[in-house]
């Protein structure tokens, strides 16, 4: 008679702590199930508080592999963005979150997990390591990346230099790259701020950008960053004169 | 029993027992653990010690709040249980069969709530049903048997065994039992560790659990039947027999649930099945008595007291 074959999962011994913070993760039924509430209950308050607008929602691929680009105010960055993906996309899109802070505490990393599918980015001790992870999930599991190349919130509202690393992620490769300006969460929930303001919240997202002629190297990365900041710049510009 | 139970004196009772034994092991741990500074094993009996200060109240809430918070809390209990179980066997990247048998645990605990005792007993024939199709739905045959098989244990060993005790707040004098139960299970899981430790050189169950002993057996089973003689005032309804049968229930089924489990982990080569109480492991390590011993318990009553049920032959 053959065998049963078992394979236990790798987070058996591990605490809920523990759980959180293990990344990748595999799919878990109650992460899910939460998220789905999640997802709902976010619409719900982006329509009715921020009044949120999307713009060129569209252009994001139903699946496959993408990043998304945004500029980064405010902690309504990622969520609003969480809004505009489409449903099929609410468990393949991961948000890249400062370890330091988004997978400090047990709530926050929860917090994270269920509503922006959180992947933590270890921006200080080893970005290099955790860029290597986004670019297993984009191009080995073929899921989808958030992104704020900024590399933190902008305390004044202005867009700042974009870090490198996004320029190395995706140079030389055909995974499209999607630009997004996120107009009005810094007026509503700036850095520093304690409850959000009801401001109108609009997430306008450029066509996809690919960069597969660009040189995998430290000048093709740099090259990339600044095209994409580029193009966030303009869609910020574009809303501003319409 | 649907009203609050914290002032009950039969609550107060064994309430003013767990404190009295809370309080008492930490002074002789306390004790201990001056005498032999640096000692391993004093240092794990801590850990497993400190952990009971949350299992004991995460018990007495429910049963202080009485059938309302009990249903809902063992249903919990359940699912929680089956979860680590899937884990453990890796069953749970099914989601077919997991979702299955996490619905089939609510469903019973929502038939143990409007106390549809019939349904009760039938239901795990439909769960068995229902598992057996959904490979024939999914048109797969590759592990079938495997992932079914894991489910029906699954859902009959930690769903529907361990249903019973949410199902015995259905019987006249719940209280009672429950909070007799949740207490002579609990001291005879510490009794089980202390004896196995203290008497005996033949292993019980040598390839099942190796530190297990003859001695320690039936000094376990003898300290089960000293707690049933201590509480035998606090159950109502019982007579010599049904103490003596509670005794053997207790301390044989207790420690068989905690070797049925032993075999799950040896089988699959893990230590615990979960990392909630430090020094006991998950749910399935600290309540794996309680599974066993549960549906006996509630059947023993059944059968004697157990009016209309049609348990006793003829009835």
């Amino acid at each position: 008679m053959k065998r049963w074959v078992y394979t236990p999962s790798p987070l058996l011994q591990k605490t809920l702590a523990e759980r959180l913070t293990t990344f990748p993760r595999e799919p878990s039924m109650a992460v899910y199930g939460l998220r789905l509430l999640g997802m709902v209950l976010l619409r719900v308050v982006f329509a009715l508080y921020f009044r949120l607008r999307i713009e060129g929602g569209r252009n994001i691929p139903r699946s496959g592999p993408f990043v998304l680009v945004a500029n980064h105010a405010s902690h309504l960055d990622a969520v609003a963005l969480a809004c505009a993906l489409p449903a099929r996309q609410w468990n393949h899109a991961y948000a890249a979150a400062a370890q330091d802070y988004f997978f400090g505490s047990f709530f926050r990393a929860l917090a994270a997990i269920v509503f922006t599918n959180a992947m933590p980015f270890d921006r200080r001790d080893d970005p290099v390591k955790s860029l290597e992870l986004c670019a297993d999930l984009l191009h080995v599991s073929h899921e989808a990346l958030i992104m704020f190349p900024e590399g933190t919130r902008s305390a004044d509202g202005v867009l700042q230099r974009f870090r490198s690393g996004i320029g190395r992620l995706v140079a030389g490769t055909d995974v499209p790259v999607l630009p997004a300006f996120i107009a009005g969460a810094f007026e509503a929930w700036p850095k520093g701020s304690t409850v959000p303001k009801p401001r109108r919240v609009t997430i306008r997202v450029g066509a996809p950008r690919r960069y597969a002629a660009s040189p995998a190297t430290r000048e093709g990365a740099q090259a990339v960053a600044e095209d994409l900041r580029q193009c966030v710049l303009e869609l910020g510009e574009c809303g501003r004169a319409s | 029993m649907n009203e609050l139970h914290f002032t009950d004196p039969v609550y107060v009772f064994y309430a003013k027992i767990w404190g009295a034994i809370l309080l008492a092991g930490g002074l002789a741990l306390g004790a201990l653990a001056l005498a032999r500074r640096g000692s391993a094993t004093v240092r794990s009996a801590l850990l497993t010690y400190r952990s009971w200060w949350v299992i004991a109240p995460l018990m007495a809430l429910p049963l202080g709040f009485g059938r309302t918070a009990i249903i809902p809390a063992v249903t919990l209990l359940s699912l929680a249980c089956f979860h680590e179980f899937a884990l453990a066997t890796g069953l749970y990247r099914d989601w077919y069969f997991t979702g299955a048998v996490y619905l089939s645990i609510v469903c019973l605990g929502i038939v143990t709530w409007i106390r549809w005792y019939g349904m009760f007993l039938v239901l795990p024939m439909y769960v068995v049903a229902l598992l057996l199709v959904i490979p024939v739905l999914r048109n797969r045959t590759e592990g079938m048997i495997q992932h079914a098989g894991l489910s029906i244990m699954g859902f009959l060993y930690f769903g529907w065994f361990l249903g019973h005790l949410a199902y015995l707040t259905n019987l006249p004098h719940a209280l009672p039992y429950l909070l007799f139960l949740t207490l002579a299970v609990a001291l005879n899981d510490v009794a089980a560790f202390t004896t196995g430790k203290l008497f005996g050189k033949r292993a019980l169950v040598s390839h099942v659990s190796p530190r297990k002993t003859w001695g320690g057996a039936v000094g376990c089973v003898l300290v089960s039947a000293v707690i049933v003689a201590a509480l035998r005032t606090k159950l109502p309804q019982f007579g010599p027999l049904q103490l003596v049968l509670s005794a053997l229930i207790v301390g044989v089924g207790g420690q068989l649930g905690d070797l049925v489990i032993s075999v799950v982990k040896r089988d699959l080569g893990v230590k615990d099945l979960g990392a909630v109480f430090p020094g006991h492991g998950g749910w399935l390590d600290r309540f794996d008595s309680l599974i066993f011993v549960s549906p006996l318990f509630y059947h023993m009553i059944a059968f004697f007291f157990g009016k209309g049920m049609s348990l006793s032959p003829g009835g």
